[in-house]
């Protein structure tokens, strides 16, 4: 997020996880780990071990950037509540743990000159604060449970930490506690909503577009993320007291395997839309359309997209559609013909192309119908037209009258007029009144 | 367990295949040993932690794994799209000229082939074959009398027709792809001797990917039938090019080519259609027909 100029509710975020930081930093202070040596070395260690995770950077498929250092994190509250030694260990330490690493972590980042995370990890530690609370009420409730009646223990996990000859024993008596499986579930429920909700504000904030979609993405983009790290989390907190130290690369491995794998898919996305990119770039290059008009025309469209509240899949597809929607074209053996060449053939033959690729139906079929009148004289609005096949014929028209070099000369102003004009018949009006509010954001219109 | 399992495995390769039973071992146990081992440290590892630490832990370790094995499969499925759209996109594109229809895909695969039996690594395979791919992309922004002129250009014509490699870099330089195969559709029509264009480099100067690209864009053309003449016959094709190799070609490329297509085979194109061609071209590859686009140079033509 390094360059990009803070929101407001960055600062509100940011301010926030300061201040809570301060409060459990003081309560921790206060605490009996400070003054406790030997439960010291603990706290370093996971510091030390959410400042390393900190490091690790998953991709995500939209580019956004998730630093990993609240999994330990995660698992030092686990902990916490496992070991009864440490049962006082609370959320302000948990919470002490997790900015002391990101704070050795920003430092490396620093002195590396790679960008800050800051906002990224204060919306982390908020998330944390909520995940450790409600994670400590459940754990209680069922310890409470647990102990009056047992039948509490079905809705928790053996973690057999203390193995003797007659097979685990735990919960009771030997003075471990297990997971309880309620509570993780309530955990990884709060920090998703949390992370989800707050992410998808300041996506918002920055590009006012409609919310729930993005919540949705956010959610498919990092749910399944979060379950992982929840997982690893859990791992380490069982794995710390027999293992010790060893613990750490058994979980950084799962870690480290989940980083790859979204880093890959992260990079052959960006590598697939390059290509589309620059293979749309081939007709221009015939002279069979103008300079730059596909990627015109897919940046327009991709914000009419969001503007619409499409979600980021159809968005997709919509874009490689605007890319390739002139594809059509270099079939026509000269560029000069170009003027006279149907264009419903055209879009026929450029869907063709698509289509035979085999991969996106969605696209090729955006492509075919790029000229269908949104609704012909006399009959209702088409409705087998697709959005993305409305807001390409949208975008392409409009770009074709304000390219750089139009020859009629019209101001954005004027533009729009002529679109405005054609509404209901040429234009689905929603698309029309979309692309005025992308233009007012841009300062255009 | 693996040792032998690798073992039967290759043995039914090699004879299915008639090769060498070693070296489909080396590929075989190269190719799965990396697979296996992982496999068996994750086996042993949820083994330990089952008795250490009891189910949940096995649960645990599993749980993000899984998560990334669906990250690595759509990762894996998405590549298999990608590759497809990127072939099908190209040759629809070079699809204007009927006669060099799956050239590009062709010259791909034989240099992703030649790359390999060369001793690159696996990277750089998967690099020359997107390389190879759009070699010719820029062709596109070439004028299209210039391209499908039948008889000899002229100088000035000529002259545009050599700036498709500089074109086609202008396209794929947009896109994140090894430095190397980027040089290798710029420096793809260089030649040894320095005579070649658009920067006439010499020798060891020229990428490599470009003289591997080089050898195998020639290689298709000559065993592929044109509009101008019927495709050569892999040992004529083969000739042809070592009477070239050192002046315009790279030997090492060209040893590496050779055991590439005697280890994997490789047909001409269109030669089996030679019955059902017009009658004018199966009798008529004259030279007044065997027009070449460029300096008379047989095999600098047909890499054109």
């Amino acid at each position: 997020m390094g360059r990009k100029p803070l929101l407001s509710s960055d600062y509100l975020i940011g301010g926030g996880a300061l201040a809570a930081l301060a409060v459990a930093l003081v309560l921790f202070a206060t605490s009996d780990i400070a003054h406790h040596g030997h439960e010291l070395h603990v706290f370093g260690a996971f510091a030390l071990l959410v400042a390393a995770s900190e490091m690790f950077e998953v991709t995500l498929p939209n580019d956004r950037q998730f630093s990993l250092g609240i999994a330990p994190a995660l698992g030092f509250a686990l902990y916490g509540s496992i070991v009864p030694v440490y049962m006082h260990k609370s959320i302000p330490e948990v919470l002490s743990v997790f900015a002391v690493g990101v704070g050795l972590a920003t430092l490396m980042r620093v002195s590396m000159k790679k960008p800050l995370q800051l906002i990224d990890a204060a919306i982390h530690f908020v998330a944390l604060a909520g995940g450790a609370a409600v994670y400590q009420a459940f754990a209680s409730l069922a310890a409470t449970m647990g102990a009056n009646n047992h039948g509490g223990r079905a809705f928790i996990f053996n973690t057999c930490l203390h193995k003797t000859a007659h097979g685990c024993t735990s919960t009771t008596g030997d003075g471990f506690t297990d997971l309880s499986i309620f509570g993780l579930l309530a955990m990884l429920l709060v920090v998703v909503i949390i992370e989800t909700t707050l992410n998808a504000y300041r996506q918002v904030e920055r590009n006012p577009v409609p919310v729930l979609p993005i919540f949705k993405d956010q959610i498919r983009s990092t749910g399944a993320l979060h379950l992982s790290i929840l997982s690893v989390g859990s791992l380490l907190a069982i794995a710390y007291p027999p293992l010790g130290p060893w613990a750490f690369p058994l979980f950084l491995a799962p870690l480290a395997a989940t980083q790859f794998a979204f880093r890959q898919f992260a990079s052959i996305r960006k590598t697939y839309l390059q290509t589309i990119g620059a293979l749309s770039r081939v007709p221009e290059m015939a002279g069979y359309t103008q300079p730059g008009h596909s990627k015109r025309v897919a940046h327009l469209a991709v914000e009419i997209a969001q503007e619409l509240g499409v979600n980021q899949a159809e968005i997709d597809e919509i874009e490689y559609a605007a890319l390739l929607h002139d594809i059509g074209r270099v079939s026509i053996p000269d560029p000069q013909d170009a003027a006279d060449a149907s264009k419903l053939e055209l879009a026929l033959t450029g869907a063709g192309i698509v289509r035979e690729t085999g991969h996106f139906p969605r696209v090729a079929e955006m492509i075919e119908h790029q000229y269908e009148p949104y609704r012909r004289r006399g009959e209702d609005a088409n409705p087998g037209l697709s959005m993305g096949a409305k807001i390409i014929k949208v975008c392409s028209a409009f770009d074709d009258l304000t390219r750089p070099g139009a020859t009629l000369g019209l101001s954005t102003w004027d533009v729009l007029e002529r679109l405005h004009l054609g509404m209901a018949y040429e234009f689905d009006p929603a698309v029309i009144q979309a692309l005025t509010r992308v233009l007012e954001k841009r300062g255009e219109a | 367990m693996f040792l032998a399992n690798s073992s039967l495995v290759s043995l039914a390769i090699s004879i299915s295949e008639r090769r060498r039973l070693i070296e489909t071992w080396q590929r075989v146990f190269g190719s799965l040993a990396g697979n296996f081992i992982a496999f068996a440290l994750l086996g042993l590892l949820l083994g330990l932690l089952k008795v250490l630490l009891g189910w949940s832990s096995v649960f645990f370790v599993l749980m993000p794994l899984l998560v990334a094995r669906q990250a690595f499969q759509a990762a894996a499925t998405m590549q298999g799209a990608y590759d497809e759209t990127v072939k099908g996109l190209v040759a629809a594109i070079e699809a204007k000229d009927p006669y060099t229809r799956g050239h590009a895909q062709r010259v791909s695969q034989l240099s992703e082939m030649t790359a390999r039996a060369y001793g690159l690594s696996e990277e750089r395979c998967r690099a020359i074959r997107y390389s190879a791919l759009m070699h010719d992309i820029g062709k596109l922004g070439v004028w299209n009398t210039v391209l499908k002129k039948p008889g000899k250009l002229t100088p000035e014509e000529y002259e545009h027709m050599k700036d498709h490699p500089v074109l086609g870099v202008e396209i794929v330089s947009e896109i994140d792809l090894l430095q190397e195969a980027i040089d290798g559709v710029r420096h793809h029509h260089e030649r040894m001797d320095g005579h070649g264009y658009p920067d006439g480099l010499k020798g060891e100067d020229i990428p490599l990917f470009a003289r591997l690209i080089m050898v195998c864009d020639a290689f298709d053309s000559m065993t592929s039938t044109r509009v101008y003449r019927v495709a050569k016959t892999i040992e004529e094709a083969f000739d042809e090019l070592r009477r070239c190799a050192g002046t315009q070609f790279d030997e090492a490329c060209l040893h590496a080519l050779d055991r590439a297509v005697a280890r994997e085979g490789w047909e001409p194109i269109g030669r089996e259609e030679l019955d059902e061609l017009p009658v004018e071209l199966k009798v008529e590859p004259t030279p007044a027909t065997e027009m070449e686009k460029g300096p008379s140079d047989g095999s600098q033509a047909a890499s054109i």
